[in-house]
């Protein structure tokens, strides 16, 4: 019971002998270390072996390095033409593309050709009857008085009349993905430019 | 120009301080890649990755021991090394201290005796885990405090007394154990 104790109590004071050994451990600890150690063979061995490792680590001498490390100027680096370019044609792309994306926003461009034609179609159709093109006979009682518009004669629309409208959304998405792509050829031709001036800082060293 | 004047005009972009900072702590840091790695080669490798790292991010750097925070870059840069060589373990770790000379009235016995010593020693640190490898070569190769080495290795107080315990317990048991096996002068007194 009391060697059990005993063995014990070494275990915890050789785990602080490397901490006795640098002055490391508050007062009382240390007064109590010093006292066992006094008392203990096998505690007082290990602390003899501590000490004599650390003393010939202190022998050890330091190595001088065979050059220097001192970080040399950097090289001042031409700019790549090729990433000045790509650069402005994204900023230009991009920029058309705000202004497309903006006008679309506000409505300036007629973008549903559909709907507006068939708006502009009715008045069209009232000139027409105006001018007096064959009227459909009044129907009898009871009838629905509703105009029966397919006995109007067809409208031919003409090349004059089909007013051109651009693919506006189509221009839209078709400017997106250029500016995309170029966006990430730009990114990546930057990175390959700054790894390239890191290199050359390395080789230069 | 003192240390402070030189970590406020690196701060500022001016190499050619940050370049006397390096003059001043080159050789602390690469002994301590040299005895973390015990490759020339790479030892250099990792101290000029950590200058370099240091200069990159010396603005970064607030009050405190200048010495602490460059040291814990190099020992990153080392354990990055460490984990290249995990991924291709083919390179040798062993290697003489040819650069440690004879000094002044060292006879050629004692010389020889020395650098056997340090290769041994530096076998012995190669065989401990990083963290203890580290706080025993920045406590008694370097001669940091507990506080310096709390910093340079981002922990507490009572890691660093943990790491430094236990690694130096491993390595007077590899020492005895090479000591009963060489029978030499590094048998140790247990």
């Amino acid at each position: 019971m009391l060697g059990r104790w005993r063995k014990g109590e070494c275990g915890r004071i050789q785990g602080m002998l490397s901490s006795y050994l640098d002055k490391r451990l508050p007062h009382e600890e240390q007064k109590m270390v010093e006292h066992h150690v006094m008392g203990c063979e096998a505690c007082q061995k290990e602390l003899n072996s501590l000490q004599e490792v650390v003393s010939l680590l202190h022998q050890v001498p330091m190595v001088t390095p065979r050059r220097s490390f001192t970080i040399p100027e950097a090289r001042p680096v031409p700019r790549p033409v090729t990433f000045g370019r790509l650069r402005l044609a994204t900023t230009v792309l991009a920029l058309i593309l705000a202004v497309l994306v903006g006008g679309d926003l506000f409505h300036i461009y007629p973008t549903e050709p559909g709907v507006e034609s068939t708006v502009k179609e009715e008045p069209r159709q009232q000139e027409m009857l105006a001018e007096g093109a064959p009227q459909p006979a009044p129907l009898p009682m009871g009838e629905s008085e509703a105009p029966d518009l397919r006995a109007l004669p067809e409208v031919e629309v003409t090349a004059e009349d089909e007013e051109y409208r651009w693919p506006v959304r189509e221009i839209e998405l078709a400017m997106l993905g250029i500016t995309v792509a170029l966006g990430g050829i730009t990114i990546a031709s930057w990175h390959r430019k700054r790894k390239g001036v890191e290199s050359d800082v390395r080789r230069a060293i | 120009m003192d240390e402070s004047e030189l970590i406020r005009r690196s701060k500022q972009g001016d190499l050619d301080s940050f370049n006397r900072l390096v003059e001043l702590y080159q050789r602390q840091a690469y002994n301590l890649a040299r005895r973390m790695l015990g490759q020339v080669e790479a030892a250099e490798d990792a101290t000029q990755d950590a200058f370099l790292s240091a200069w990159k991010g010396i603005r970064g750097f607030r009050q405190g021991n200048f010495r602490a925070w460059l040291l814990s870059i190099v020992a990153n840069a080392c354990k990055d090394q460490l984990r290249a060589r995990r991924r291709r373990p083919a390179i040798s770790t062993d290697e003489m201290d040819l650069e440690a000379l004879p000094s002044g009235g060292e006879s050629p016995e004692d010389y020889v005796l020395r650098r056997e010593l340090a290769a041994e020693i530096q076998r012995g640190l190669a065989t401990l885990p990083p963290d203890q490898r580290l706080a025993v070569i920045l406590r008694d190769l370097q001669g940091l405090s507990y506080e310096e080495i709390a910093q340079a290795m981002a922990s507490s107080l009572g890691t660093v007394r943990s790491r430094l315990s236990r690694g130096r317990a491993h390595l007077r048991d590899y020492l005895l154990r090479r000591g009963e096996l060489l029978g030499s002068q590094f048998r140790l007194n247990k």
